[in-house]
């Protein structure tokens, strides 16, 4: 028994995961259930990213057109025909393989920052064109201030609660889903193959590794699981604008969660929306009102600080110091024997 | 038709304009393959040095485009000098893309100071020609931005010499073109870095200056020349100056034109598609070198 005890290598995700579906039994405070819920629902949007921007080295400024093709997916359905939401999701993400087709298929063809601003000028793009149009045919699209969800009654079908805690377990299923996804691509031939790309893209292309094909693949599975996030988005605060949703921040801020828990780890993105997400809404609270600005002025400090004394992120970091402390404990165990 | 005439005339200048703020993008870019994401905040402190000048010390205001250009010299050769080159010193990778987050990083904080201070309350700079127009026929071109064209002109082409005839400008085309052959002809590469991207900050700084006698000036007012500024330096071919004129004044007159004939919007989209169709044909931009 001793042994297996100091064999012991704690799989620390299943631990957090395993916390989080305890927390709201416990949590009744719906601000809290907020900011976590809010915390989870980046955490899946950065390991999204990752699929592409850890993987596939395909640095994505675009993913916020995705968020936004799901959230108008789905509510365009609902409000025009009364289609419940879990199926308009899944149209939502239907319409972000279409245009990640559209926008990946040539775009694959540059590579680098080449790459980055393409995919941010198509975030741009379709941000004008929310905003300039009203509507298409009979489709409500609403312009410049988006389309609102009247509120109805509590419904599971309907995808609308009184209660956050269900919107918690929602968003929950939905990232233990996406890192269920990311594990096994990581750990398939997909992973290695886009790894491989990522690398040494010639070489990859050189030793028979259809490039184009794995990385529209993975383009395709991301843009697909944002869009269904963007959805759930839409569900929560019950209304979509595409001055927030088809944003350029939006998309940098991905980014920079994943990059500061580490890009191409199963864990790093969740850990930087674990960290950043709080952090932000500790920030609002001391300085919110007047002194909203400070909260952006942090988040930038924090981004610097990372590229230039972290770069590959804090996962490595405290995977270090776990292993410090596991040493020092495996050796305690050890003595009392 | 007369409107068209005058809509060309307008975007030609105003094209010019852009070229310059542009221009300062594609050194930097041309340079240290990093995309400067606080460009257009570089762009408003050069307003709000016209501005101070002004207001404060009743300066003419395009006067202050020499504090204005020593200014952001030394800012953009200090963010390079202690943020950019220890981060790109820590990174293996060829294309560093992670370090123009540094950038974005800059330009929230730049933009949230400058709210937190002075708020986003847009100001005016007034001056006795701020109104005057000169008239060509029928046509009326607004003194400001025929000064503003005419300068914008003067830095392209100053630049443009520097980078063709100097030793500065050898060393950075040689950086840019070959960064270990130029480290092993000695070149210390870090100091032509912060030169690089002083340099282009100042050409930002300066083109705010003549910008700020025709926009509004506040905290925000760069942000719409940070997208318009990739879009032209990729039109014209990364790190290419004079790509950057030309993809300036292309951006010009298809926003002045279009505007004439749809919704504004939709011609700001017009743009947006000639990018995305360069990229897909010609990613090398214009009057860029074959590299992609």
């Amino acid at each position: 028994m001793m042994k297996t005890l100091t064999k012991f290598k704690p799989n620390l995700l299943l631990i957090f995961f395993l916390v989080l579906m305890v927390i709201p039994l416990f949590v009744k405070d719906q601000y809290v259930l907020q900011v976590i819920i809010m915390a989870m629902y980046f955490a899946y949007l950065a390991s999204c990213w990752n699929i592409v921007g850890g993987f596939a080295g395909l640095f994505s400024l675009g993913h916020a057109a995705f968020i936004g093709l799901g959230a108008y997916g789905s509510t365009i359905l609902f409000l025009q025909y009364n289609i419940s939401p879990w199926l308009g999701m899944f149209f939502g993400g239907f319409l972000a393989v279409i245009a990640a087709v559209i926008i990946g298929y040539p775009c694959f063809k540059l590579r680098g920052v080449y790459f980055a601003i393409s995919t941010l000028a198509f975030v741009s793009i379709l941000q004008m064109v929310f905003t300039a149009t009203r509507n298409i045919g009979n489709i409500e699209l609403g312009a410049g201030e988006g389309l609102v969800i009247p509120v109805m009654d509590q419904s599971f079908w309907m995808f609308q609660f009184f209660d956050k805690k269900y919107y918690y377990w929602i968003i929950l299923c939905m990232l233990i889903l996406i890192t269920v996804v990311v594990n096994k691509i990581r750990h398939t031939h997909l992973g290695y193959f886009l790894l491989a790309i990522h690398q040494e893209q010639d070489a990859a292309d050189s030793l028979g590794v259809n490039v184009r094909k794995y990385k529209l693949l993975s383009w395709c599975i991301s843009a697909f699981f944002t869009a269904l996030g963007g959805t759930f988005y839409a569900q929560l605060l019950l209304i979509v604008s595409p001055e927030r949703l088809l944003s350029v921040p939006m998309s940098i801020e991905l980014v920079i969660m994943s990059l500061i828990g580490g890009i191409g780890t199963i864990a790093g993105p969740i850990l930087g929306a674990f960290l950043l997400v709080p952090l932000g809404e500790v920030l609002r609270a001391q300085f919110g009102g007047q002194f909203a600005q400070i909260q952006a002025i942090v988040y930038g400090a924090i981004i610097i600080a990372v590229i230039i004394f972290l770069p590959t992120g804090l996962k490595p970091q405290l995977e270090k110091g776990l292993q410090k402390f596991m040493s020092i404990f495996r050796l305690g165990l050890k003595e009392q024997q | 038709m007369e409107g068209i005439l005058q809509s060309v005339c307008s975007g030609f200048l105003m094209g010019g304009v852009y070229g310059s703020v542009a221009a300062g993008l594609a050194i930097i870019y041309g340079v240290m393959r990093i995309i400067n994401f606080a460009h257009g905040e570089l762009v408003t402190i050069g307003m709000f040095v016209a501005f101070w000048c002004s207001s404060l010390l009743g300066f003419d205001p395009y006067i202050s485009m020499l504090p204005a250009g020593i200014i952001l010299f030394g800012f953009g050769y200090l963010i390079q000098k202690a943020l950019i080159n220890p981060a790109l010193k820590r990174t293996t990778e060829r294309e560093p893309l992670t370090l123009l987050l540094i950038t974005a990083g800059i330009s929230m904080i730049l933009i949230n100071v400058g709210v937190l201070i002075w708020s986003d309350y847009p100001k005016m700079i007034r001056t006795s020609y701020s109104l005057s127009s000169i008239g060509i026929g029928t046509l009326r071109f607004p003194v400001t931005r025929i000064i503003a064209f005419g300068v914008s002109m003067v830095l392209i082409g100053g630049l443009y010499l520097t980078l063709l005839r100097t030793e500065v400008g050898r060393r950075m085309r040689a950086a840019s073109q070959d960064r270990e052959a130029a480290k092993l002809m000695g070149i210390n590469e870090e100091h032509v870095y912060c030169l690089a991207f002083g340099v282009g900050a100042a050409i930002a700084g300066m083109a705010g200056v003549l910008l700020s006698t025709i926009f509004f000036i506040k905290p925000s007012a760069g942000e719409i020349f940070v997208m318009r500024s990739f879009i032209i330096v990729v039109l014209g071919g990364m790190g290419s100056i004079p790509g950057a004129l030309v993809g300036g004044i292309i951006v010009g007159l298809i926003e002045s034109v279009g505007s004439q004939f749809m919704n504004p919007v939709y011609a700001e989209m017009l743009v947006f598609i000639l990018f995305i169709f360069t990229l897909l044909i010609r990613p090398s931009g214009l009057l860029g070198r074959e590299e992609v």
